[in-house]
């Protein structure tokens, strides 16, 4: 039988060989896993993608001081849909306006959350709350426990003056990864507006500039078998409703409203449905005004998806939301579950 | 299967298990090396595993009769029908929806529009690397360059060897063939330095390559990029491709030294080259010296007249740019490097100075980024998009994170390459270092390899080929 390969060396031979790096690198390894925990390296950022950027930019801004006197919460079309600058301007005391909308994976108690974080760090000092949602927040439960444990975290996180801690991954060294890596190299972000904002960090500066809005660059593009909003309010809403009533003290009038869709979404008797709709809704969440003159629909070209306003659409609706807020009467006016 | 998964790893760990219990035999090393290569290449379509196996099996057949027949027209006859039938194969599966659709373009742009039935087949993975190895064999044997395998198992051997069946190097069987009909042996240093290889294969695949392409995809996907953004793009993809591609020949070649084999440096710093020749000298060098030696020269090469020269230049490349795809970007490619290295030959036959060196490398590197930018346009609009983007010379507010992030992400990339140029090593690094600075400098890279890995393994780029 002619042989076909002779190993010239022996086992020590083979260890020195191959050993000693990997040595190296697992020595290497553990004092990383040391430095994070005896948190020598820097906190992870709270910032590797568009959803905790949003995310931990509302925590810090809830929390922090802020001149603003109208607050906007609701979900990611709250978000994309207003723009703060633009209606302050359009507004006769020219009030300052926070948009702390989040998005549609937290439920509504946590819309209030936010909103009750700024007034605990600014007292006295806001006057409305403009609660603004999609049709669809109302009828489907979309709330992601993964969204609400890093909302969660975050907060718990920014008490103890640390930040969001990622998951571990990659031989065990998610940790160190993000803590070392994480901080040097940044993921630039995917797909639509990666263009605009180039990396997170992007997004948290237009956040910045914007006061809590941001821009949906994409352009919509109506399916094949459109599926209209059935202006329907789950039942499970209610616990979550009357929380975030809870939330918002008395003394700050608190605005509802819901988010337009596109119009080739527009379902039969839009407008009436969504008036119910707010009614129906309103038996929980007692708000002193209903903004049943914004649009119930506008045209596909002011949209970025089914639920996401475009740029020019932002700018139509928040003059829109201008002239609604104008024509409410200047003091807080209960109306219990009746309209306005 | 992807070098860089934990398929592989276990792979190979149960395959160096086996490779030790078979050392006595070569025809059952050589027989445990086709069973692997066939499951690795199975592992991501078992249903092309018939293609492979037909392809080798057509030039072994080929290279039997060959040596057999004594009449020129009879010998003409077997080697016409191998690469008759690889050329075939190849047409198929990677040319033949290409060649339609843009026939078809053709024909509605002169007022006939007509509509063929596709085949829209999937691409076998490495199916140009396969191709192109098994047909160099049926020439060399027809030049009477190599005397004809008359063990199926070797020659199934050669063609399917795992580490470097789906993106080469592409091995002449000269110099791949005999090393499974012979001892091998396996010695310290070869353990060492192909463990070397691997990991810094390793390193330039997932920490440069899979680190660069978000970067990449920021500029390349997006039709609004401006001028400054697309440069900064298109050296991010030089460094991609480059980290990805040469990453996987090192990892072929370590991995192919630990069990003993030699394969053929396929990249040797082409980003160090002061003019296009030298780049195809250090480029790819197992593709540029195939299509030299089965192109180039059997079309005259350079023993006619200038013109015919220039011609077969821009003839080769365009091949060779066809030979990474059927689309008009590796069209654009190919006679991009045609008309250069067509340039560059008129400059040396008539320069009358030299340029100094930074101008010459300047220079080749403009040459070859633009290249580049024509390679990774994925299509005409996108090509068309981009060359407008070039004369909107406005930064985007990211533009400073960018420029951080691949400056960092090339540093160690860029030190050790200059490094080597300067030594003149084409190993990995450290391995002219002293036993333990070898292992510090492999440690990081370990350590560097294991922050970066991913669950979720990504394709090396030159597997679309």
């Amino acid at each position: 039988m002619k042989t076909s390969h002779l190993y010239e060396l022996d086992g020590w031979q083979t260890a020195r060989g191959v050993l000693p790096p990997l040595l190296v690198a697992t020595v290497l390894a553990l004092l990383l896993q040391a430095a994070c925990r005896l948190n020598w390296l820097p906190p992870p950022r709270a910032r590797s993608d568009p959803d905790q950027t949003v995310l931990a930019y509302k925590r810090r801004v809830s929390r922090a001081r802020h001149p603003a006197r109208i607050l906007l919460t609701g979900d990611s079309a709250c978000m994309t849909g207003v723009d703060p600058g633009l209606l302050s301007a359009n507004l006769p005391g020219r009030e300052a306006v926070l948009n702390l909308g989040l998005i549609i994976g937290l439920d509504l108690a946590t819309y209030g959350e936010v909103v009750a974080d700024f007034i605990r760090a600014n007292p006295s000092q806001v006057e409305c709350v403009v609660l603004l949602v999609t049709p669809q927040k109302l009828r489907s439960e979309e709330e992601s426990a993964e969204f609400l444990r890093l909302w969660r975290r975050l907060g718990s996180e920014l008490d103890d003056g640390g930040e969001v801690r990622p998951p571990g991954h990659g031989f065990g060294l998610g940790e160190p990864r993000e803590r070392l890596l994480g901080r040097v190299v940044t993921r630039p972000l995917r797909g639509t507006g990666a263009d605009h904002y180039g990396f997170p960090r992007g997004i948290w500066d237009y956040l910045e500039a914007h006061q809590g809005a941001v821009l949906d660059w994409a352009s919509y593009q109506p399916g094949s078998r459109p599926q209209p909003p059935d202006y329907v309010l789950a039942p499970s809403r209610e616990t979550s409703s009357r929380r975030l009533r809870v939330l918002i003290p008395r003394e700050v009038r608190l605005v509802v409203g819901l988010m337009p869709v596109p119009e080739s979404l527009r379902a039969p008797e839009a407008v009436r449905k969504r008036d119910e709709l707010l009614d129906d809704w309103n038996r929980w969440l007692e708000a002193d005004q209903l903004l049943k003159h914004l649009p119930a629909v506008l045209p596909d070209g002011l949209f970025a998806s089914g639920a996401h306003l475009n740029p020019e659409g932002q700018r139509r609706f928040t003059s829109q939301l201008a002239l609604e807020l104008r024509r409410l009467p200047p003091g807080p006016e209960r109306t219990g579950g009746g309209d306005n | 299967m992807l070098f860089n998964s934990t398929d592989f790893l276990v792979f190979f760990g149960l395959f160096l298990v086996a490779y030790w219990l078979v050392r006595r035999s070569r025809a059952a090393r050589n027989w445990l090396v086709v069973v692997a290569s066939y499951l690795f290449y199975g592992w991501w379509d078992y249903r092309f595993l018939g293609l492979l196996f037909l392809t080798s099996a057509l030039d072994f057949i080929v290279g039997i009769r060959l040596e057999g027949t004594r009449t020129r027209s009879g010998r003409k006859a077997w080697l016409v029908a191998s690469v008759g039938v690889n050329l075939a194969v190849l047409f198929t599966f990677k040319y033949f929806d290409f060649f339609r659709e843009s026939f078809e373009a053709l024909l509605e742009g002169i007022g006939l529009p007509v509509r063929w039935h596709g085949f829209h087949l999937i691409l076998p993975v490495g199916i140009s690397f396969y191709t192109f190895q098994s047909m160099s064999y049926a020439i060399d044997v027809y030049r009477r360059q190599v005397p004809a395998c008359r063990n199926l198992i070797q020659f199934l051997a050669y063609v399917a060897f795992f580490p470097q069946l789906v993106a080469g190097p592409i091995e002449r069987a000269a110099a791949l063939l005999p090393q499974f009909q012979r001892t091998l042996h396996i010695d310290p240093a070869k353990l060492e330095s192909g463990f070397g290889l691997v990991v810094w294969g390793f390193f330039k695949k997932i920490v440069l390559a899979d680190q660069l392409a978000p970067l990449v995809e920021l500029v390349f996907q997006h039709d609004t990029s401006s001028g400054p953004m697309i440069l900064l793009g298109t050296v991010a993809f030089a460094l991609q491709i480059y980290g990805d591609f040469s990453g996987y020949s090192d990892i072929a070649r370590g991995v192919a030294r630990i069990l003993g084999f030699e394969l053929r440096l396929n990249f040797d710093r082409p980003y160090f080259a002061t003019d296009l020749r030298e780049f195809w000298r250090r480029w790819h060098i197992s593709l540029s010296t195939w299509l030299r030696d089965y192109l180039y020269v059997p079309l005259g090469g350079s023993r006619g007249s200038r013109s015919r020269t220039y011609l077969n230049l821009f003839v080769t490349m365009l091949l060779g740019g066809l030979w990474h795809g059927a689309a008009v970007n590796f069209v654009l490619w190919g006679l991009w490097h045609g008309l250069g290295l067509a340039l560059h030959r008129w400059w040396r036959e008539n320069r009358r100075w030299r340029l100094p060196t930074g101008c010459a490398w300047g220079l080749t590197m403009g040459f070859v980024l633009y290249g580049w930018l024509l390679f990774r346009a994925d299509s005409p609009a996108r090509l068309l998009a981009l060359h407008e983007g070039l004369s909107h010379w406005t930064l985007p507010v990211w533009w400073t994170t960018y420029i951080w992030n691949l400056t960092i992400l090339a540093a160690p990339l860029l030190a050790v390459e200059g490094w080597q140029h300067r030594t003149g090593s084409v190993e990995f690094p450290g391995a002219e270092m002293p036993r333990a600075g070898r292992a510090v400098v492999l440690g990081f890279l370990v350590l560097g390899i294991a922050l970066c890995w991913e669950t979720e393994a990504s394709p090396f780029i030159y597997f679309q080929f």
